[in-house]
Protein backbone atom coordinates (compact mmCIF):
# COMPACT_ATOMS: atom_id res chain seq x y z
CA UNK A 1 0.00 0.00 0.00
CA UNK A 2 1.21 3.48 -0.83
CA UNK A 3 0.11 6.18 1.56
CA UNK A 4 0.31 9.71 0.23
CA UNK A 5 0.02 12.57 2.69
CA UNK A 6 -0.83 15.82 0.99
CA UNK A 7 -1.20 19.42 2.06
CA UNK A 8 -0.79 22.90 0.59
CA UNK A 9 2.99 23.10 0.24
CA UNK A 10 4.13 19.61 1.16
CA UNK A 11 6.80 21.02 3.44
CA UNK A 12 5.47 20.98 6.99
CA UNK A 13 2.20 19.29 7.96
CA UNK A 14 2.41 16.41 5.50
CA UNK A 15 6.11 15.89 6.24
CA UNK A 16 5.41 15.86 9.99
CA UNK A 17 2.51 13.43 9.54
CA UNK A 18 4.68 11.16 7.40
CA UNK A 19 7.47 11.23 9.96
CA UNK A 20 4.99 10.42 12.74
CA UNK A 21 3.74 7.54 10.63
CA UNK A 22 7.29 6.29 10.12
CA UNK A 23 8.05 6.53 13.83
CA UNK A 24 10.65 9.24 13.48
CA UNK A 25 8.70 11.50 15.84
CA UNK A 26 7.35 10.63 19.30
CA UNK A 27 3.73 9.70 19.87
CA UNK A 28 3.52 10.11 23.61
CA UNK A 29 4.60 13.75 23.80
CA UNK A 30 4.94 16.89 21.69
CA UNK A 31 8.42 16.96 20.18
CA UNK A 32 10.90 19.69 20.97
CA UNK A 33 11.67 22.43 18.48
CA UNK A 34 14.99 20.86 17.52
CA UNK A 35 13.32 17.51 16.88
CA UNK A 36 10.79 19.10 14.53
CA UNK A 37 13.31 21.23 12.69
CA UNK A 38 15.70 18.30 12.43
CA UNK A 39 13.14 15.89 11.02
CA UNK A 40 13.60 14.51 7.56
CA UNK A 41 12.59 16.98 4.79
CA UNK A 42 10.91 19.46 7.16
CA UNK A 43 10.78 22.94 5.60
CA UNK A 44 12.77 21.80 2.55
CA UNK A 45 10.19 21.88 -0.20
CA UNK A 46 10.66 24.32 -3.10
CA UNK A 47 7.93 25.79 -5.28
CA UNK A 48 9.18 23.74 -8.23
CA UNK A 49 8.58 20.58 -6.17
CA UNK A 50 4.83 21.21 -6.13
CA UNK A 51 3.06 18.08 -7.26
CA UNK A 52 6.10 15.83 -6.79
CA UNK A 53 5.33 12.71 -4.80
CA UNK A 54 8.36 12.38 -2.58
CA UNK A 55 9.21 9.08 -1.01
CA UNK A 56 9.66 9.38 2.75
CA UNK A 57 10.27 5.78 3.73
CA UNK A 58 8.64 2.43 4.40
CA UNK A 59 6.77 1.72 7.63
CA UNK A 60 7.01 -1.50 9.63
CA UNK A 61 3.96 -2.92 7.85
CA UNK A 62 5.60 -2.48 4.46
CA UNK A 63 3.57 0.56 3.39
CA UNK A 64 5.40 3.14 1.30
CA UNK A 65 4.93 6.66 2.60
CA UNK A 66 4.94 9.67 0.28
CA UNK A 67 4.29 13.38 0.67
CA UNK A 68 3.03 15.81 -1.93
CA UNK A 69 2.26 19.51 -2.03
CA UNK A 70 -0.74 20.32 -4.17
CA UNK A 71 -1.36 24.03 -3.46
CA UNK A 72 -5.06 24.77 -2.97
CA UNK A 73 -6.14 22.15 -5.50
CA UNK A 74 -6.80 18.82 -3.88
CA UNK A 75 -9.31 18.04 -6.64
CA UNK A 76 -6.49 18.20 -9.19
CA UNK A 77 -4.51 15.59 -7.28
CA UNK A 78 -7.55 13.32 -6.90
CA UNK A 79 -8.55 13.71 -10.54
CA UNK A 80 -5.09 13.04 -11.95
CA UNK A 81 -4.38 10.07 -9.71
CA UNK A 82 -7.77 8.53 -10.36
CA UNK A 83 -7.52 9.13 -14.12
CA UNK A 84 -4.07 7.60 -14.42
CA UNK A 85 -5.16 4.62 -12.34
CA UNK A 86 -7.95 4.00 -14.81
CA UNK A 87 -5.70 4.20 -17.86
CA UNK A 88 -2.85 2.10 -16.52
CA UNK A 89 -5.13 -0.31 -14.65
CA UNK A 90 -3.63 0.50 -11.29
CA UNK A 91 -5.63 -0.87 -8.39
CA UNK A 92 -7.27 2.05 -6.61
CA UNK A 93 -6.92 0.21 -3.32
CA UNK A 94 -3.15 0.15 -3.72
CA UNK A 95 -2.83 3.76 -2.63
CA UNK A 96 -4.42 6.03 -0.07
CA UNK A 97 -4.55 9.80 -0.27
CA UNK A 98 -4.65 11.55 3.09
CA UNK A 99 -5.34 15.24 3.33
CA UNK A 100 -3.62 16.77 6.34
CA UNK A 101 -4.41 20.39 5.50
CA UNK A 102 -7.26 20.53 8.07
CA UNK A 103 -4.51 20.16 10.69
CA UNK A 104 -2.80 23.35 9.56
CA UNK A 105 -3.34 26.41 11.71
CA UNK A 106 -2.83 30.08 10.92
CA UNK A 107 0.61 30.16 12.55
CA UNK A 108 1.81 27.34 10.32
CA UNK A 109 0.41 29.10 7.27
CA UNK A 110 2.14 32.34 8.18
CA UNK A 111 5.46 30.70 9.05
CA UNK A 112 5.34 28.47 5.99
CA UNK A 113 4.61 31.41 3.71
CA UNK A 114 7.49 33.41 5.18
CA UNK A 115 9.94 30.55 5.00
CA UNK A 116 9.04 28.93 1.69
CA UNK A 117 7.57 31.71 -0.39
CA UNK A 118 9.37 34.80 0.85
CA UNK A 119 12.60 33.01 1.70
CA UNK A 120 12.67 34.46 5.22
CA UNK A 121 13.83 31.20 6.75
CA UNK A 122 15.31 32.71 9.91
CA UNK A 123 11.99 34.28 10.82
CA UNK A 124 9.57 31.83 9.24
CA UNK A 125 10.97 28.52 10.42
CA UNK A 126 10.56 29.16 14.18
CA UNK A 127 7.00 30.36 13.58
CA UNK A 128 6.02 27.30 11.54
CA UNK A 129 7.72 25.04 14.09
CA UNK A 130 5.76 26.66 16.91
CA UNK A 131 2.55 26.24 14.95
CA UNK A 132 3.36 22.58 14.26
CA UNK A 133 3.95 21.96 17.97
CA UNK A 134 0.57 23.52 18.77
CA UNK A 135 -1.22 21.27 16.27
CA UNK A 136 0.91 18.19 16.81
CA UNK A 137 -1.89 16.25 18.48
CA UNK A 138 -4.21 16.83 15.56
CA UNK A 139 -1.56 15.52 13.19
CA UNK A 140 -1.09 12.53 15.44
CA UNK A 141 -4.84 11.90 15.40
CA UNK A 142 -4.83 12.09 11.59
CA UNK A 143 -2.06 9.49 11.39
CA UNK A 144 -3.94 7.27 13.82
CA UNK A 145 -6.96 7.56 11.54
CA UNK A 146 -4.83 6.31 8.66
CA UNK A 147 -3.71 3.33 10.71
CA UNK A 148 -7.29 2.56 11.69
CA UNK A 149 -8.35 2.73 8.03
CA UNK A 150 -5.60 0.25 7.28
CA UNK A 151 -6.81 -1.99 10.11
CA UNK A 152 -3.38 -1.64 11.62
CA UNK A 153 -2.36 -0.17 14.92
CA UNK A 154 0.11 2.64 15.43
CA UNK A 155 2.95 0.78 17.13
CA UNK A 156 4.43 2.10 20.37
CA UNK A 157 7.60 4.15 20.12
CA UNK A 158 9.82 1.39 21.52
CA UNK A 159 9.01 -1.10 18.75
CA UNK A 160 9.57 1.45 16.04
CA UNK A 161 12.89 2.59 17.47
CA UNK A 162 14.18 -0.97 17.23
CA UNK A 163 13.17 -1.26 13.61
CA UNK A 164 14.33 2.13 12.45
CA UNK A 165 17.39 2.78 14.50
CA UNK A 166 19.81 1.53 11.86
CA UNK A 167 17.73 2.52 8.89
CA UNK A 168 18.86 5.70 7.24
CA UNK A 169 16.17 7.77 5.60
CA UNK A 170 15.89 6.81 1.99
CA UNK A 171 16.21 9.92 -0.10
CA UNK A 172 14.45 9.33 -3.36
CA UNK A 173 13.14 12.17 -5.38
CA UNK A 174 10.78 10.94 -8.00
CA UNK B 1 0.36 -1.44 -23.23
CA UNK B 2 1.48 1.96 -24.41
CA UNK B 3 -0.12 5.26 -23.61
CA UNK B 4 0.25 8.81 -24.70
CA UNK B 5 -0.51 11.30 -21.94
CA UNK B 6 -1.09 14.84 -23.16
CA UNK B 7 -1.51 17.76 -20.82
CA UNK B 8 -1.94 21.50 -21.11
CA UNK B 9 -2.18 24.32 -18.63
CA UNK B 10 -5.27 25.77 -20.17
CA UNK B 11 -8.95 25.45 -19.41
CA UNK B 12 -9.50 25.11 -23.11
CA UNK B 13 -9.07 21.43 -24.07
CA UNK B 14 -5.99 21.90 -26.23
CA UNK B 15 -4.55 18.57 -25.14
CA UNK B 16 -7.75 16.85 -26.25
CA UNK B 17 -7.50 18.57 -29.64
CA UNK B 18 -3.86 17.43 -29.96
CA UNK B 19 -4.92 13.92 -29.02
CA UNK B 20 -7.56 13.96 -31.71
CA UNK B 21 -4.95 15.06 -34.24
CA UNK B 22 -2.73 12.18 -33.14
CA UNK B 23 -5.59 9.74 -33.52
CA UNK B 24 -6.32 11.24 -36.93
CA UNK B 25 -9.83 12.09 -35.87
CA UNK B 26 -8.92 15.62 -36.84
CA UNK B 27 -7.06 16.49 -39.99
CA UNK B 28 -3.47 17.52 -39.65
CA UNK B 29 -3.93 20.00 -42.48
CA UNK B 30 -5.71 23.25 -42.09
CA UNK B 31 -9.15 23.00 -40.61
CA UNK B 32 -11.70 25.73 -40.32
CA UNK B 33 -11.66 27.36 -36.89
CA UNK B 34 -15.45 27.48 -36.87
CA UNK B 35 -15.68 23.75 -37.50
CA UNK B 36 -13.10 22.97 -34.87
CA UNK B 37 -14.75 25.08 -32.23
CA UNK B 38 -18.12 23.53 -33.04
CA UNK B 39 -16.58 20.10 -32.72
CA UNK B 40 -15.03 20.89 -29.34
CA UNK B 41 -18.30 22.19 -27.98
CA UNK B 42 -20.21 19.26 -29.45
CA UNK B 43 -17.82 16.70 -27.99
CA UNK B 44 -18.17 18.33 -24.60
CA UNK B 45 -14.39 18.33 -24.20
CA UNK B 46 -14.53 21.39 -22.01
CA UNK B 47 -16.16 19.42 -19.21
CA UNK B 48 -12.84 17.70 -18.63
CA UNK B 49 -10.99 20.58 -17.05
CA UNK B 50 -9.47 20.79 -13.57
CA UNK B 51 -7.28 17.74 -14.13
CA UNK B 52 -10.11 15.41 -15.15
CA UNK B 53 -8.87 12.79 -17.51
CA UNK B 54 -10.25 12.63 -21.03
CA UNK B 55 -9.83 9.24 -22.63
CA UNK B 56 -9.69 9.80 -26.36
CA UNK B 57 -9.25 6.31 -27.69
CA UNK B 58 -6.70 3.94 -29.06
CA UNK B 59 -4.86 4.10 -32.38
CA UNK B 60 -4.01 1.22 -34.72
CA UNK B 61 -0.78 0.44 -32.90
CA UNK B 62 -2.69 0.06 -29.65
CA UNK B 63 -1.50 3.32 -28.13
CA UNK B 64 -4.04 4.70 -25.71
CA UNK B 65 -4.42 8.45 -25.76
CA UNK B 66 -5.49 10.45 -22.74
CA UNK B 67 -5.60 14.18 -22.14
CA UNK B 68 -5.48 16.37 -19.07
CA UNK B 69 -6.21 20.07 -18.93
CA UNK B 70 -5.90 22.35 -15.99
CA UNK B 71 -5.69 26.11 -15.85
CA UNK B 72 -2.32 27.46 -14.69
CA UNK B 73 -1.20 24.18 -13.23
CA UNK B 74 1.64 23.41 -15.60
CA UNK B 75 4.42 22.46 -13.17
CA UNK B 76 2.10 20.72 -10.77
CA UNK B 77 0.31 18.72 -13.43
CA UNK B 78 3.57 17.58 -14.99
CA UNK B 79 5.05 16.63 -11.61
CA UNK B 80 1.92 14.78 -10.55
CA UNK B 81 1.72 12.74 -13.73
CA UNK B 82 5.42 11.89 -13.94
CA UNK B 83 5.92 11.04 -10.27
CA UNK B 84 2.76 8.99 -10.00
CA UNK B 85 3.73 6.91 -13.01
CA UNK B 86 7.29 6.52 -11.74
CA UNK B 87 5.89 5.44 -8.40
CA UNK B 88 4.29 2.48 -10.15
CA UNK B 89 7.32 1.82 -12.34
CA UNK B 90 5.70 2.90 -15.60
CA UNK B 91 8.63 4.10 -17.66
CA UNK B 92 9.00 6.08 -20.87
CA UNK B 93 8.89 2.94 -23.00
CA UNK B 94 5.28 2.42 -22.01
CA UNK B 95 4.19 5.96 -21.64
CA UNK B 96 4.96 9.24 -23.30
CA UNK B 97 4.07 12.45 -21.51
CA UNK B 98 3.72 15.46 -23.77
CA UNK B 99 3.10 19.01 -22.70
CA UNK B 100 0.98 21.10 -25.01
CA UNK B 101 2.23 24.64 -24.68
CA UNK B 102 -0.33 27.37 -24.92
CA UNK B 103 0.97 30.64 -26.27
CA UNK B 104 -1.58 33.30 -27.00
CA UNK B 105 -4.01 32.17 -24.36
CA UNK B 106 -4.96 35.77 -23.72
CA UNK B 107 -7.11 35.89 -26.84
CA UNK B 108 -8.99 32.85 -25.70
CA UNK B 109 -9.46 34.19 -22.19
CA UNK B 110 -10.84 37.43 -23.59
CA UNK B 111 -13.11 35.48 -25.92
CA UNK B 112 -14.38 33.35 -23.09
CA UNK B 113 -15.00 36.37 -20.91
CA UNK B 114 -16.85 38.15 -23.68
CA UNK B 115 -18.95 35.10 -24.42
CA UNK B 116 -20.10 35.05 -20.79
CA UNK B 117 -20.91 38.76 -20.50
CA UNK B 118 -24.45 39.29 -21.82
CA UNK B 119 -23.91 42.56 -23.72
CA UNK B 120 -20.90 41.21 -25.62
CA UNK B 121 -21.71 37.54 -26.18
CA UNK B 122 -21.47 37.93 -29.94
CA UNK B 123 -17.87 39.18 -29.64
CA UNK B 124 -16.54 36.21 -27.73
CA UNK B 125 -16.80 33.55 -30.35
CA UNK B 126 -14.76 35.34 -33.07
CA UNK B 127 -11.94 35.89 -30.59
CA UNK B 128 -11.94 32.21 -29.66
CA UNK B 129 -11.91 31.28 -33.32
CA UNK B 130 -8.95 33.58 -33.85
CA UNK B 131 -7.15 31.87 -31.01
CA UNK B 132 -7.87 28.42 -32.40
CA UNK B 133 -6.74 29.48 -35.85
CA UNK B 134 -3.46 30.69 -34.37
CA UNK B 135 -2.85 27.67 -32.19
CA UNK B 136 -3.85 24.85 -34.54
CA UNK B 137 -0.67 24.70 -36.70
CA UNK B 138 1.40 24.62 -33.50
CA UNK B 139 -0.64 21.73 -32.19
CA UNK B 140 -0.08 19.81 -35.40
CA UNK B 141 3.65 20.54 -35.14
CA UNK B 142 3.77 19.39 -31.52
CA UNK B 143 1.96 16.17 -32.37
CA UNK B 144 4.37 15.50 -35.23
CA UNK B 145 7.48 16.16 -33.17
CA UNK B 146 6.67 14.98 -29.66
CA UNK B 147 4.01 12.30 -29.91
CA UNK B 148 6.16 9.84 -31.80
CA UNK B 149 6.63 6.56 -29.99
CA UNK B 150 9.15 5.22 -32.49
CA UNK B 151 11.54 8.02 -31.60
CA UNK B 152 11.33 7.16 -27.91
CA UNK B 153 11.84 3.46 -28.52
CA UNK B 154 15.04 4.01 -30.43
Amino acid sequence: MKIIYHCFGGAHSSVTAANIHLGRLPKDRVPRNEELIGQYLFDCHKITDTGKMIFMGRDIFGNDIYVVGRRSRPHLLYNVVSGLSDVFQIDKNSYMLTDVSPCVNLTMKLGGFMSRRLGLITAGRPIVTWGTRRNYKRLLAEVEKVFSRLDQKLPPDKDIQKKFIFRSPEVEYY
Amino acid sequence: MKALVLFSSSDFPLSAVAGNIFLKQLLSEKISAVELLDLIFARNDRRYSGGRMRYLGENRQGIRVVAFSCRSGKVMLKNLITTFLEMYGIDTNHCRIVEIKTPGGFLFLMGELLSILPPATFGGRPLMEKYIKKIYPRLVETVKLDCNFQISDN
